[in-house]
Parts: C-alpha cells; structure tokens; sequence
C-alpha cells in the first residue's frame, strides 16, 4: 500500500514537471507574457522566422491569390493573439511578411535558423512543416517553383526526407478526394445561404466560414498532422463551393 | 458597432495582403520605377472618379482587361507600355482597388 502511495507521488511529480515543461514550450499568453515586442526580437523568434518562410511559400508562383491573402491575414490574427499587444505583433509579422516575400537568396538561411530555434522540438518542426505545405496546396496543385521553395525549407530545417513526403503524399492524396460539390444547391448550403442572396452577403457568408475553419497554426499545437489535414480540406472544400456560386452568378 | 470597426479593418488588410504580394514588384508606392508609381495611380484615378464605387468598377475592370483606347493615363502608357493582361480574378481586383482608393500611401513608409 505504501509502495502504491509513493508510486502515485513520484507519478504525479513526473506529471507536473511534464505540464510545466509543455506549458513553456507551446505558443500561449502565458509563455510570451514579458516577451518584448520589437521587429528585432520578433525577427529571431521562431515565430517571426516561421512567418518569413510563409512569405517565401506564399510569394514563390509569382503572385499571392485571393485564399492565400485570406489564410496568411488569419495567421497574423493567430500569432499576434498570443502576444502581449497584439496589434503591435500583427504590423510588425506584416513588415517581416513583405520584406521576405520578395527575397528569394535568403530562404536557406532562415530556414536554418528556425531549424537550430525549434531542434528539440519534434512536433513543432512537423507542425511548421505541415503548415507551409498546406499553403503550398490551398490554390489547387503545388507549382515546380513552390516545390522547389519547400523542398529548401525541408532539407535547411534538416526535416527527415521520409517525413516530408509522407505528409506531402498525404496533402495530394486528401486534395484530390475532395469531391467537389454535385449540384449548385450544396454549394449554397455548404455556405449557408440563398440562392436569392446578393453577392456582397454571399462572400460575407464565404469569408466568415473560412475564417472559422481555417488552419490555424496556434490551435494546431498538441493536435495530429490530421488536423491540419483536415482543416485544409474543409477550407478547400468551402472555397470550391463559394467558387462555384460565383460561377453561376456571373 | 464594433464588430462592424474590426470587420472593415480585417477587410483592409487583406487587401494591403493582395496589394503588396502583387502589385509592387513593379509599381513602387512612391517611385516611378517600370511603371508609374501608386500615388501617381491613385492621384489620376481620384480626380478622374472621387466617388468610391466608380473609382474601384473602372480600375479593377480596366486591370482585368488593360487596353489603350479605355485608358486614363495615355501619358503612362506612352512611357512605360501598356500594362500586360495579368489574369487576376475581377473579385481580387475590387479588392485591391478598394484598398488603393482607401489608402494614402505618400504617408505610409515603405514596407508597410
């Protein structure tokens, strides 16, 4: 019995050393509360690094679409949230945002660097890898230039080779199950509304549900790789719907 | 009435988004550089139609499908070329128009 009794403290003690340690490592209010916002402190943080990458994913076809602008403007909403002012955070991740967009000598460097910050950090480099896929994904396929920008990123992050293309072959396959939707009446109930609404509501509607299901970088921590899966092929799923409408609309 | 504030804030900048991740490479804010500048863009378009609406219908359709005879700035066009048929969805180019008419980017600095 007293044997039980110590077995259960020094479980309880491992317990809490465990939550103490994940409480400091996974992105919170609490872990960045004496965090000083500044572009030079954000700049080297894993975060600002993470951002810059995206920039690269974002920008590397050539132009950044509709869905990519909507996706990369919640992930600043994601990010800053967890910081102590976060509409100083959010101006900041835009300016690190646009002046990597169009750098395209640096995005080794920086992948390094976030790969020495998060080296430990397993689950973190799978979560940071799976987001920068899936942007790669959410305009349909993945062009040679996005590959080739992933591929950097993966191999300067040291990112398992075998890891990577399991996740990558994941994102195809999932991509093209998604079926789009058969007749116009799903789409509109897909997005919640009429077929005699205007446009300006429908795109309310849209815009609305994609800020509710996209994949959000913050939430997916401690998550599977399903989540980001899955949040990619709902937000896929309802832009192929909103796509459709304005189809038919036009 | 706060909702409304954050949701037209949200709005702008998704279009700064768009803006910045297409338009700059070849039109600087302030500088002509391959093509005229957005101020100077802006400062056209504003004396052409002042009215919000007018300003984003003419600019988004005429980026959609750039032509000389419909054109405003013929003394551009002499300078630096027609602008090429980027095919960019009308919607993204509403957007970016709003964003255009809405922002005053002689006082923004670079970068921002």
């Amino acid at each position: 019995m007293g044997n039980l009794i110590l077995l259960l403290v020094i479980g309880g003690f491992f317990y809490w050393i465990f939550k103490s340690y994940s409480k400091y490592t996974a992105y919170s209010q609490e872990a960045f509360k004496n965090f000083s916002i500044t572009k030079e402190a954000l700049t080297k943080s894993d975060l600002g690094l993470f951002v810059a990458l995206v920039a690269k994913v974002a920008k590397a076809d050539g132009r950044v679409d509709a869905l990519e602008a909507e996706l990369v403007s919640h992930m600043f909403d994601d990010i800053s949230n967890v910081f102590p002012d976060p509409s100083k955070t959010k101006s900041i991740l835009k300016e690190i945002f646009n002046d990597e967009k169009d750098q395209t000598h640096n995005t080794s460097e920086i992948a390094q660097r976030l790969g020495q910050a998060i080296k430990r950090d397993k689950s973190k480099q799978q979560q940071f890898m799976g987001f920068l896929i899936q942007l790669a994904f959410v305009d349909g396929e993945v062009s040679d230039s996005e590959d080739l920008v992933l591929q950097t990123i993966a191999s300067a992050l040291e990112f398992n080779p075998d890891a990577y293309h399991a996740i990558y072959d994941q994102f195809e396959k999932m991509m093209q199950n998604i079926q789009p939707k058969a007749n116009i009446s799903d789409a509109y109930k897909l997005l919640g509304v009429n077929e005699s609404d205007d446009m300006a509501t429908i795109k309310k509607a849209y815009r609305k549900l994609v800020r509710e299901y996209h994949p959000d970088i913050i939430k997916s921590q401690g998550k599977s790789e399903k989540y980001m899966q899955e949040a990619t092929a709902k937000t896929q799923e309802i832009n192929q719907a909103y796509e459709m409408i304005k189809k038919a609309k036009s | 009435m706060l909702l409304l504030f954050f949701l037209s804030l949200d709005a702008s900048e998704y279009g700064s988004l768009l803006f910045h991740g297409n338009c700059i490479t070849c039109h600087h804010e302030t500088k002509a550089i391959s093509a005229p500048s957005i101020v100077e863009i802006r400062e056209k378009y504003l004396s052409a139609f002042a009215d919000k609406e007018d300003f984003v219908e003419y600019m988004s359709t005429w980026v959609k499908e750039p032509k000389e005879e419909t054109s405003i700035m013929l003394d551009a066009i002499e300078k630096y070329g027609l602008m090429p048929e980027l095919a960019y969805e009308l919607d993204a180019l509403r957007e970016i128009s709003a964003y255009i008419y809405e922002t005053d980017f002689s006082k923004e600095h670079s970068g921002h």
